[in-house]
């Protein structure tokens, strides 16, 4: 399966290269993250159309799976994806915090996974939405 | 046709460039296989990530982690999750990237008869 990133057309980039793009790539810490997220991903893309518990999940009244991975002790990144037509699409990332009970954190993770569906729909009005995966 | 921006940098392939690269990938993909074969061995076994930890003495924390494969592992917690599931050498091997040929089964004179040239030999 082809792995690719969403573009959004608004926004002029692509959302989870963007939330990438904040480590630092000189620091040996970050560049281990950045290896283990893309090994996670290149392990699902050889997983067909199915999320692969532990390492990505569905989520409840949304189309599209998460990848997990902790960024720290506290820090949890969320990948979203979904997949169509042999691509394997990465829509956006965000970072939450372990073992919250806000109702304000809840609500904001409720407002990302809400533009992620949205970026869903773009990309399923136009499949040319979309930037390589190297 | 595919849209690009070049202004947006892609940043696994900045990280890429990092010499060290290949090697975390190396053993992420361990860790993945790794959290793979703990979570469908805990599932088929009927176990909760709780009755895990306790057989393998660490916390319910931590096998979560593990099954994400989040973080590094010891020798001992290895070996303590890989008895409490029953991991044989073949799950191993698969783990570890590493060749399985299964042995021939053989009586237990030859085995020891082998044993002892083995010794002996390298002695010598």
């Amino acid at each position: 399966m082809n792995i690719v990133y969403y573009y959004d057309p608004d926004l002029k980039f692509c959302p989870v290269k963007q939330y990438l793009s904040h480590l630092n790539f000189g620091v040996a810490k970050d560049v281990v993250l950045l290896a283990t997220i893309d090994s996670k991903i290149i392990f699902l893309s050889r997983q067909k159309n199915h999320p692969h518990p532990p390492i990505s999940k569905s989520l409840h009244n949304y189309n599209f799976f998460e990848i997990r991975h902790r960024k720290n002790k506290n820090i949890l990144i969320r990948v979203i994806y979904f997949c169509c037509e042999g691509k394997m699409v990465l829509l956006n990332a965000f970072e939450k915090p372990d073992n919250y009970n806000s109702q304000k954190i809840k609500k904001d993770i409720g407002k990302i996974l809400d533009i992620s569906a949205n970026y869903r729909q773009k990309y399923l009005k136009n499949k040319n939405l979309y930037e390589d995966y190297k | 046709m595919k849209i690009t921006n070049k202004k947006n940098i892609d940043p696994i392939a900045e990280a890429k460039k990092n010499k060290h690269f290949k090697r975390y990938s190396d053993e992420a993909d361990v860790k993945i296989r790794f959290a793979n074969a703990v979570y469908n061995a805990r599932i088929k076994k009927g176990m909760s990530q709780q009755e895990l930890a306790k057989r393998a003495q660490t916390t319910q924390k931590r096998i979560s982690n593990i099954e994400n494969a989040d973080i590094d592992l010891g020798m001992g917690a290895i070996y303590r999750i890989s008895q409490a599931l029953c991991f044989d050498s073949k799950i191993l091997a698969d783990i570890f990237g590493c060749d399985f040929t299964p042995l021939q089964p053989q009586s237990p004179g030859v085995k020891s008869q082998r044993f002892r040239e083995s010794v002996f030999c390298s002695e010598n």
